[in-house]
């Protein structure tokens, strides 16, 4: 009884720096955006500290009914944004999946290296890897060089500030996200059930659907959701790689905290986009459990 | 039968023919896991592939399931050319050393998965696992987990996911090596009758020489990637073709020496001091071979016992086990070779040091040619 205490208290200190961290820099902050959300945007930013319900009225299309009209542009770039989040994770799956079956059947040693390799870019910083990304991209750009090089354009293509770039640029920063999971699900997957299944008599395909997709599942669903949030909220490679064409979510939230200076607007976009998380999350939480008890 | 066949058309079922496999070491080094192997294996018979680790019985098994490629040779089943079928085409399953059941399916999705991918119909399907569960000792139990089960009933779990699809060879890949003593000796009387019961061939993979005794109507002992013997337990046991398999199976005393003398009833042979006579009638004088002789071959001599029509050999008892129903005696002969000797009886009145008469029959004694 008395070492169950004594672990106890151990416990509490180990794990109360990181409540505390976690209390003071992240609920405290969401607290006050969930307030702010609610509050009258002041004049030269700031609030004013009375109940305001217009900054998820004009979300939803409803205006504050004195200068705008009926208008869904913030619930269109919050679809157009999932789209593109979506794309980004579907695109990343597509990419990661194969080639960390690829390098789970390497020797140790190429393993490592191809690991190394992955997280490589993780080492720099993510703005200057951006900008590399625009020096390819523009007309003059690495990539439209080479395609005239090599004869298969005549003028150079219009990729720069497209969705297209967009993608490519959030593919390009997502990808170790979603590699990492499934590479560690694939890792552990039990080579003899596979030729297990063989043995029984089941095709390549059929392998692959009944024995290793069950198998890798959590590792792709783990993946998809670390790809898909920081996505969906994310600015920098909009900014960079869309410019003022192509703005997402996570545009419009910095738009209004720091150009537009109305903190409430920002705040209400920024519950929105967690409200969605959220939702997602629960669905798929709700699922999991759901198989569960099933079983 | 046709009388066009001269040989016997039923221990024709399974053949392999110069199967050579090779490995590459990452040191640059071959590893010859497959040298030339030969076989006919019968259509029902239990066949154990025996022999060290490293010796090719697990590659062998890999290749005739189809997970592993052959260098060169080939493998027929019932007349089919097995090498150019990839793993799940052939008419063979597999009992892995792990198992490997699919831990996200129920016991019953597990025996019907093979039933499942070739397109049997559900009601046949439920039926046939009932019978296959019911087999191997687990009937209703279709509905639990893998994981809720305990090693010895998933052991039984992998041989009835497998024995469902009546396959024409059913592969054991070491499946009792994870059990305990007591079950592993239980389950080899039940592998024994389930094969008698199927009449399929059962290929066997073990590097445990008692197992392979007490299950196979015969045995096939590798070493090197090399076929040393293949024969039944009883050719195995008494008539070891070679010095590995006498050492290998059970215990032996070896002599190494010279056949001095030969007649129309045996051969003398001389090894160092001891003369030992042999009823072997294939030797000739001057041939080197090795002698040997099962520690159960020998009879302890005292005072009140002759030994009339047998051979003798003195030595000094050095040390002295009780075995269970027998005592294990350690001797030293005057050589300074180490012997054993299996005996029954009361030995509570010898004494460490003690001279001791150990007697044997002339017909016992094998003969192995010694190969230098």
């Amino acid at each position: 009884m008395r070492a169950l205490s004594r672990e106890t208290t151990a416990l509490t200190l180990l794990l109360a720096p990181v409540t505390l961290f976690l209390a003071i820099f992240f609920l405290i902050p969401l607290g006050i955006m969930a307030v702010y959300s609610l509050l009258e945007p002041g004049l030269y930013g700031g609030v004013e500290w009375s109940f305001y319900h217009w900054n998820y009225g004009r979300i939803l299309g409803w205006a504050d009914g004195f200068i705008e009209e009926f208008d869904i542009v913030y619930l269109q770039v919050l679809g157009r944004s999932m789209g593109l989040a979506a794309l980004t994770v579907i695109s990343t799956l597509l990419i990661c999946f194969p080639v960390a079956f690829w390098i789970s059947r390497l020797p140790a040693k190429q393993k490592n290296f191809f690991i190394f390799l992955i997280t490589l870019p993780f080492f720099t910083s993510m703005i200057v890897r951006l900008y590399a990304w625009v020096l390819i991209l523009r007309d003059s750009g690495f990539a439209n060089q080479l395609l005239e090089w090599l004869g298969l354009i005549s003028e150079p293509l219009d990729l720069m500030f497209t969705g297209t770039a967009v993608i490519i640029g959030m593919v390009y920063i997502f990808i170790p996200f979603m590699f990492l999971p499934i590479y560690s699900s694939i890792e552990k997957l039990d080579m003899s059930l596979v030729q297990a299944s063989q043995d029984l008599g089941a095709s390549p395909f059929t392998t692959f659907r009944r024995i290793v997709l069950p198998s890798v599942m959590p590792g792709v669903i783990a993946g998809c959701i670390l790809v898909f949030i920081p996505s969906l909220g994310n600015f920098v490679v909009p900014d960079l790689l869309g410019g003022a064409r192509v703005v997402m979510i996570g545009n419009l939230v910095e738009q209004q905290f720091l150009y537009a200076r109305n903190w409430p607007f920002g705040a209400a976009l920024s519950m929105v986009i967690i409200a969605v998380m959220m939702l997602l999350m629960a669905v798929y939480l709700f699922r999991v459990v759901k198989a569960d008890s099933n079983r | 039968m046709s009388i066009a066949f001269s040989h016997n058309p039923a221990s024709d079922y399974l053949r392999v023919r110069n199967a050579v496999r090779h490995f590459n070491t990452p040191e640059g080094g071959v590893v010859k896991a497959l040298d030339g192997i030969n076989l006919n294996i019968g259509q029902s018979e239990f066949i154990t592939l025996l022999g060290p680790s490293g010796c090719g019985k697990t590659t062998l098994l890999k290749i005739i399931a189809g997970f592993e490629r052959l260098d060169s040779g080939k493998i027929t089943l019932d007349s089919q050319t097995l090498l150019e079928l990839s793993a799940h085409r052939r008419p063979v399953n597999t009992v892995f050393q792990s198992y490997a059941l699919f831990p996200h399916m129920s016991v019953g999705d597990n025996v019907g998965y093979g039933l499942e991918v070739a397109g049997v119909k559900k009601p046949e399907r439920v039926q046939r696992i009932g019978e296959a569960l019911e087999m191997v000792g687990l009937a209703g139990i279709e509905k639990r987990l893998p994981s809720q089960l305990s090693g010895g009933q998933q052991q039984r779990v992998a041989l009835a996911r497998a024995i469902v699809n009546r396959p024409k060879v059913l592969l054991l890949d070491e499946p009792l090596s994870a059990l305990d003593r007591h079950l592993r000796m239980k389950m080899q009387i039940e592998l024994k009758n389930l094969q008698t019961e199927l009449g399929i061939c059962f290929l066997f993979v073990t590097h445990d020489q008692e197992e392979a005794l007490t299950m196979s109507d015969r045995i096939v002992v590798l070493n090197g990637g090399k076929v040393e013997q293949l024969g039944t337990p009883t050719e195995i046991y008494h008539r070891p073709a070679s010095r590995f398999v006498a050492d290998f199976i059970g215990e032996s005393n070896v002599f190494e020496g010279k056949v001095v003398r030969f007649d129309d009833f045996g051969a003398d042979v001389q090894c160092g001091e001891l003369l030992i006579r042999t009823e072997d009638r294939n030797l000739i004088t001057g041939s080197a071979v090795e002698v040997m002789l099962r520690p159960e071959q020998f009879t302890l001599l005292d005072s009140s016992t002759s030994a009339a029509g047998q051979q003798v050999l003195t030595a000094t008892l050095e040390q002295a086990v009780f075995v269970g129903s027998d005592h294990q005696l350690v001797c030293r002969l005057a050589s300074g070779q180490q012997i054993s000797a299996l005996v029954r009886g009361h030995c509570h009145h010898l004494q460490v040091g003690q001279p001791l008469q150990l007697a044997y029959s002339s017909a016992d004694v094998h003969t192995i040619p010694a190969v230098f």
